[in-house]
């Protein structure tokens, strides 16, 4: 028998051939997966995009937001007037002690030089500074505007920065204004008595005032900017020089430039307040500049075990016609209710902060337009009927804040603007626009049993 | 050593290639599709090997047969399939690459004993569908598609030793770890009404059940030499427990469904025949029987479990070593498998027919060889399973020897 001889390939040879033919089948792509094969599975969903309304809750509480490092005194807006239930006046102080300077030396300020002295405010651009229903420059949204009828007093003392919000501090009644229906403009100028003027100048010390919305003044909370103020984008354009707080400007005859005397304390008082619902048949708000934010937790009894869940959306209804304030984000987050109590707690903003878990949002919500708000929670809902946390949560509505960075768009923080959002409660005439969950789910019966 | 580098290579090759798209539809259901795991010197003469003894191409489908090994052997296989399937929903051509066979035989006492060990995938599973589909939740119209996934297989890990007592008989024992997990997953897609940014308002439903196999079976196996010219060969591997962990899960949902089955699988038994004929010819056949009408353990399967039997035919013109013989001097195979499924579809026995031909191409100094095998199979009939599948293969199989010692 012949011995093999002939030449063969080498082994690498085959192998190349070899990784040749593998990597060509390996490249061959397969048709896109169709109805070829359907039908075979034992595995399926027993209930699938099942719709389930929850509306009605288990616990509510409505939380007031404090923020120690922004006490009302130390606000950038000063508010004015009356308002579903608000009311506010402007208390300022002013130092009349070593107020003259090289440009307006003592002897510029007598009765005979003295043409006028007027209190000045700076209006913020939202709350109008042309006719009424129109928009600024920019286009941005403005609110109507007021008629204010502005009444000044002194105050029997200056004020305690510590005693605001609180009632007006006691005055002696006697009207300073020369002239109170003051001119439409972002700067009302208020007239005052040279001879007060005068008088305060003599006696020096500082003295406190109060500046109210007198009696004809059109309903309406107006926000001026106070001493404290830096976000000047809320301004319309002011001239060179201006001080955008409550400041008193004093006009000579002999020509000298204006003296403008600013504040060394200003604060609205917040003199009335409405406490924000507690029983969330009657309704519940979301209120900025003095936050209260309201916090549910809804009912899922009706939600078998072990659900997935599709779509969860959060939907309330705001009353547009007493609802007020400029544009917020509106935010739902989750809350831990061991942070807090039902019906009613006070909570720190940074407390606040560090318990919520954010899920959603909507942005640029107008109190006096958005209706039906819908938030999609499909997600917290999921995590709750889960119950992936020790402990129960609720779903808390804020605004914008810094620790939902999502919806905080802009520079304006929520105690910038006495905003408020008047929901519909549990006992609305119209079941529809009773705050609820509208929940979509589906159900495997091989998970309906017990899972771990 | 040099060469074993090489070898690995070439596994490694095979292994790579092994990412793998889609199988026929029929493996949708029950326990899935026997593999033909055979090499492909096999598989191209129609996947006959009992009875197969043969010291420079070892055959690992009766590990009795490897008493004959004197040298380390190492052996890959791998196939690529090209799948045209019908059923009433229309066509589908898939593709995927596999690899089923690894093998390694170890001579201890040359002609005398041997061990061996390997990775042998016996069942596989893996298609997927997906059908448009339209609901409606609230007061929306919700479109998408349900989708279904079925990937997995059952395979084992043979530990063996085969031993020749006297001339003319071997026989051999093994240990096999049988392992292997089977993945379900259903998805209802809710494409559309969807968000700005394109994500669907509506979360998908997801539901997965994977089930993990682990157990542990016997084989025993033999192989005779009656007469010159004849050669025989048997195994039978016990019916043994499969345990099964299974895991639901449902996306989004963090509670699971576990639950625990004991599958209890039948007996099987495999006999072969090798006659050699004239010049280089030889002939053969092997037959393998598993009743599944005697697997308990899924009460789903029970009414649809058949028997399932295979009967592999085919001849082979073995490779010569001539002068200048070129082309004459490759082996020639060609063979048929006839299969009737485990389980039925449609209410009806599921018949897998395949014609196979194949050769090889020795390395240098004999110390291993590359075999190709190509394959046509019909699987199942569209009048009697509701779906039939055409499958086109071609398998591949490296086999070296390396003298150790």
């Amino acid at each position: 028998m012949d011995v093999m001889e002939h030449r063969r390939c080498p082994l690498r040879t085959w192998l190349a051939l070899l990784a040749v033919l593998a990597l060509a089948v390996a490249g061959c792509t397969s048709d896109e997966p169709n109805g070829v094969g359907s039908g075979l599975s034992d595995l399926d969903f027993d209930v699938v995009l099942a719709p389930l309304s929850a509306d009605s809750a288990d616990g509510f509480a409505a939380l007031e937001i404090t923020d120690p490092d922004r006490p009302v005194d130390d606000q950038e807006v000063l508010y004015l007037g009356q308002e579903d239930g608000f009311s506010s006046s402007i208390l300022v102080n002013f130092s009349f002690d070593d107020i003259f300077n090289e440009d307006h030396p003592e002897s510029l300020f007598t009765a005979e030089n003295i043409k006028s002295v007027k209190l000045s405010l700076t209006k913020l651009r939202f709350y109008g500074t042309a006719a009424p229903d129109s928009a600024d420059t920019n286009g941005a949204p403005v609110g109507d505007v007021a008629t204010i009828y502005y009444s000044i007093h002194e105050l029997d003392a200056p004020f305690d920065s510590l005693a605001v919000p609180g009632p007006v501090p006691p005055s002696d009644g006697r009207e300073l204004s020369r002239d109170p229906l003051a001119e439409f403009g972002n700067e009302p100028l208020i007239p005052l008595y040279e001879d007060d003027f005068l008088s305060w100048l003599d006696a020096g010390g500082e003295r406190g005032f109060v500046i109210s919305a007198g009696a004809g003044s059109d309903p309406g909370l107006v926000g001026f900017a106070s001493r404290e103020l830096d976000s000047f984008g809320e301004l319309e354009d002011l001239a060179v020089g201006s001080i955008v707080a409550p400041n008193l400007v004093v006009e000579f005859e002999s020509g000298e430039v204006n003296f403008l005397l600013p504040p060394v304390a200003d604060s609205s008082t917040f003199d009335g307040v409405p406490a924000a619902p507690t029983d969330p048949d009657a309704g519940f708000v979301v209120r900025t500049g003095l936050r209260s934010y309201p916090v549910f937790r809804f009912d899922f009894s009706g939600l078998p075990a072990n659900v997935l869940i599709n779509r969860a959306i959060l939907a309330v209804t705001n009353d547009t016609t007493t609802s007020f304030g400029n544009l917020h984000s509106l935010v739902v987050s989750e809350l831990p209710v061991d942070l807090y109590e039902e019906p009613a707690d006070t909570l720190s903003l940074e407390d606040l902060a560090q318990g919520v878990y954010v899920v959603t949002g909507q942005t640029s919500m107008d109190p006096a337009l958005n209706r039906t708000i819908r938030f999609d929670v499909t997600q917290a809902v999921q995590r709750l009927v889960n119950h992936v946390y020790e402990g129960e949560r609720g779903l808390v509505i804020t605004a914008g804040e810094d620790f939902a960075p999502l919806y905080d768009q802009g520079s304006i923080d929520p105690e910038f603007y006495l905003s408020q959002f008047d929901f519909l409660g549990f006992a609305a005439a119209d079941s529809l626009e009773r705050p609820h969950l509208e929940i979509t789910y589906s159900l495997s019966g091989d998970l309906s049993g017990e899972g771990e | 050593m040099r060469r074993w580098g090489l070898i690995l290579l070439a596994g490694a090759v095979l292994l790579g290639a092994a990412s793998a798209s889609a199988q026929t539809p029929l493996a949708l259901t029950n326990f899935g599709q026997r593999l033909d795991n055979e090499d492909a010197r096999m598989a191209g003469r129609g996947g006959w090997g009992m009875a197969v003894e043969d010291s420079t191409h070892p055959g690992f489908k009766n590990l009795a047969s490897l008493t004959a090994v004197d040298k380390v052997a190492l052996n890959f296989s791998a196939y690529g399939d090209h799948t045209k399937s019908e059923d009433a929903h229309g066509e589908r051509v898939t593709d995927r690459v596999f690899t089923p066979d690894i093998r390694v035989a170890l001579p201890v006492i040359k002609g005398r004993m041997a061990v061996t060990a390997g990775f042998v995938v016996d069942r596989s599973t893996q298609y997927d569908t997906s059908v448009d589909s339209t609901w409606t939740a609230w007061d929306d119209t919700i479109s998408g598609k349900v989708q279904f996934l079925r990937d997995g297989s059952t395979f084992r890990v043979p530990l063996g030793i085969a031993f020749s007592p006297r001339d003319g008989l071997s026989l051999s024992a093994a240990l096999n770890l049988q392992r292997g997990t089977l993945r379900e997953s259903f998805y209802n897609l809710f494409q559309d009404p969807a968000s700005l940014t394109g994500f669907p308002l509506y979360q998908t439903d997801l539901l997965v059940q994977e089930d993990t196999y682990s157990g542990t079976s016997a084989t025993f196996a033999a192989l005779l030499r009656p007469v010159g010219r004849i050669r025989l060969g048997v195994s039978w591997t016990p019916a043994y427990d499969l345990d099964v962990d299974r895991k639901i899960e449902m996306g989004g949902v963090a509670q699971r469904a576990h639950d625990h089955m004991t599958y209890a699988m039948p007996a099987e038994y495999r006999g072969g025949l090798e006659v050699l004929l004239q010049d280089r010819w030889k002939a053969g056949a092997d037959y393998q029987w598993q009743d599944f009408k005697e697997f308990s353990g899924q009460d789903a399967w029970a009414a649809d479990m058949e028997t399932e039997h295979t009967l592999s035919m085919g001849i082979e013109r073995i490779r010569a070593h001539a002068r200048h013989g070129g082309w004459d001097n490759l082996p020639v195979r060609l063979g048929v498998r006839l299969r009737t499924w485990a389980y039925r579809m449609g209410g009806n026995q599921v018949h897998e027919t395949t014609f196979s031909a194949g050769t090889g191409f020795p390395f240098r100094g004999d110390l291993g060889q590359l075999d190709v095998a190509l394959s046509y199979s019909m699987v199942g009939d569209l009048a009697d399973n509701g779906m039939q599948s055409r499958v086109v293969r071609l398998t591949i199989s490296v086999t070296g020897l390396e003298r150790w010692w």
